[in-house]
């Protein structure tokens, strides 16, 4: 399979003693490359590229299509899988209750709008890809902190259960798929 | 657009694992799904306590180290004051509110129960500290009306040493299959002069094994603090380090000492079945003495009970006597440092009244 790119390819910044790369694009067609390390991070794209039996001869000729996810989430997703591939695992023990703190980096990363905040986490949850999953959702949660219920519904935008009954009614009444 | 009814229910649950208490309650009015997606979101609670004393109540809720919720209610001429504070002790971040006129331990108890009576809310100590001055003014039906028949999930139930008889409503207050001990809590001061400014680590820890309550098949156990290790003192509690475990119920002392910090914590057998637990808290490095049967005893976190009679002058009803101790002894052991701290925290106690009823009016949450 050979797609031409339609936009400039989002290189990987950073690359340590020649790695594997893999091409990626998104449902919007934009083309990313990412190495090999950083694309383990994504179960999904981890298990394809294996069932595919993609290898470092024939990976970038091989581009992985994504059609659930766009370019902009894509982008992100590809900036912290590079930017995590190292990350050491957690050690087991520590003497302390160490609260998890969200690294300054990963803040700025996700300083994204709501909306788009998610999309990303609905893309990641796609890929499966746990850290970013954990970083997006501390996000999230940290909007809520001091918010009265009535600030969260504008700030995740729930409706109301009121809202919600008048939203499932005219659902129903509304003529569905013939057929 | 996308926004959170779009996430599915398992996203909403991460999120929600994310959120801290009273975030968390927020969520819980917002519509009934999320109700429920909170509801079957488990939460815990690393401690809580619960007081009630002179007609004030306080409510404290702590997430973490130095992160805690601290809700304190007392009558005043409007009503119900409350002053609610987060993840700080100074009393210029308090912020206050007044609730009509109703009873103050009565409020404190719904309170304490619309927050934390849920299934889906573990909470692993919550302490008890009604001294028994206040329990001889209050009825047990006082305590488990405003509760409604709601249990906590508690694994350890907490009483301090002037509160023990709160005790015997273990079986009305939790999930009493899921406590897995209950536990007296006492602080020793130093036989000494103490300096309240510098000298508020404990020094050591010991604990008792006595038999469960009547009736009641979960151990039960006194975790006694001091804040003098020193030879005379060790002498008098019969606890020199090497023969304190031949002294009656004790299962494991925790001894502080003044060696250098090691943060990796070290297990050492010694002879006759006994071991020694080297480890390091915030208050440094500990060696925990108990038998090898008792290990599990001393793996835990070390309380810094002593810091809680400085940033809760009120609330120090932790403090016990040496019960061998006779008046002449005491005076033996210049206990007027006691004597002197008491004093102190009347003279602060005073002085919050006095800023409360001068401030009550005029602050607002």
């Amino acid at each position: 399979m050979s797609v031409e790119p339609e936009v400039p390819i989002v290189q990987v910044e950073e690359v340590r003693e020649n790695p594997v790369l893999y091409k990626i694009i998104s449902s919007d067609n934009h083309v990313f490359t990412i190495s090999e390390h950083a694309v383990k991070l994504s179960k999904t794209l981890w298990d394809l590229i294996t069932n595919l039996g993609l290898t470092a001869e024939n990976a970038l000729d091989n581009p992985i299509p994504v059609e659930n996810v766009n370019g902009k989430n894509m982008e992100t997703i590809v900036q912290f899988c590079e930017r995590h591939k190292y990350d050491e695992e957690e050690p087991e023990y520590t003497n302390y209750i160490r609260e998890f703190v969200l690294p300054e980096w990963d803040r700025q990363l996700l300083s994204i709008d709501n909306e788009e905040l998610f999309q990303l986490i609905l893309a990641t949850n796609y890929l499966d890809i746990q850290k970013l999953m954990d970083y997006c959702c501390r996000v999230i949660g940290d909007m809520a902190k001091d918010k009265t219920p009535e600030e969260l519904r504008i700030i995740y935008g729930i409706p109301t259960d009121a809202e919600d009954d008048a939203l499932e009614r005219s659902a129903s009444d509304s003529p569905g798929p013939s057929g | 657009m996308r926004n959170w009814n779009h996430l599915p229910a398992e996203i909403k649950r991460h999120v929600v694992k994310n959120l801290d208490l009273m975030s968390r309650h927020s969520m819980k009015s917002t519509s009934h799904l999320d109700r429920l997606i909170v509801n079957s979101t488990c939460f815990k609670v690393t401690r809580v306590r619960f007081g009630y004393k002179q007609g004030k109540c306080l409510v404290m809720i702590y997430t973490g180290i130095e992160k805690f919720l601290r809700l304190e209610f007392s009558k005043c001429k409007e009503g119900i004051l409350v002053e609610r504070s987060e993840n700080t002790w100074d009393r210029q971040d308090i912020t206050t509110k007044i609730l009509p006129h109703t009873d103050v331990l009565k409020t404190g108890l719904t309170i304490l129960k619309s927050l934390l009576a849920h299934e889906s809310i573990i909470i692993e100590a919550m302490e008890w500290d009604i001294p028994k001055k206040s329990q001889d003014v209050i009825h047990d039906d006082l305590i488990l009306k405003p509760l409604t028949g709601s249990k906590f999930r508690i694994r350890e139930f907490v009483v301090m040493v002037d509160s023990q008889s709160i005790a015997k409503l273990v079986e009305k207050l939790c999930v009493v299959e899921e406590v897995k001990m209950i536990r007296v809590l006492g602080l020793g001061l130093p036989l000494s002069f103490l300096d309240v400014e510098n000298e508020l680590v404990p020094q050591l820890l010991y604990e008792l094994q006595k038999d469960p309550l009547p009736g009641s098949n979960i151990p039960y156990r006194h975790s006694l603090f001091h804040m003098d290790n020193s030879p005379s003192h060790l002498s008098h509690l019969q606890l020199r380090a090497n023969s304190f475990l031949s002294y009656v119920n004790i299962i494991a002392c925790h001894i502080r000492t003044i060696e250098p910090s090691n943060n990796k914590p070290e297990r050492i057998e010694n002879d006759g079945g006994k071991m020694d637990w080297v480890y390091t808290s915030d208050c440094g490095k500990w060696v925990a003495k108990t038998t090898a049967r008792n290990e599990e005893v001393v793996k835990r976190e070390m309380d810094n009970l002593p810091r809680r009679i400085v940033q809760e002058p009120f609330w120090n009803d932790i403090l016990y006597f040496y019960p061998e101790m006779s008046l002449s002894e005491m005076r033996d052991f210049k206990f007027w440092s006691l004597f002197n701290l008491r004093e102190k925290f009347r003279a602060e106690d005073k002085s919050w009244e006095m800023e409360d009823k001068e401030t009550s009016i005029g602050r607002r949450f």
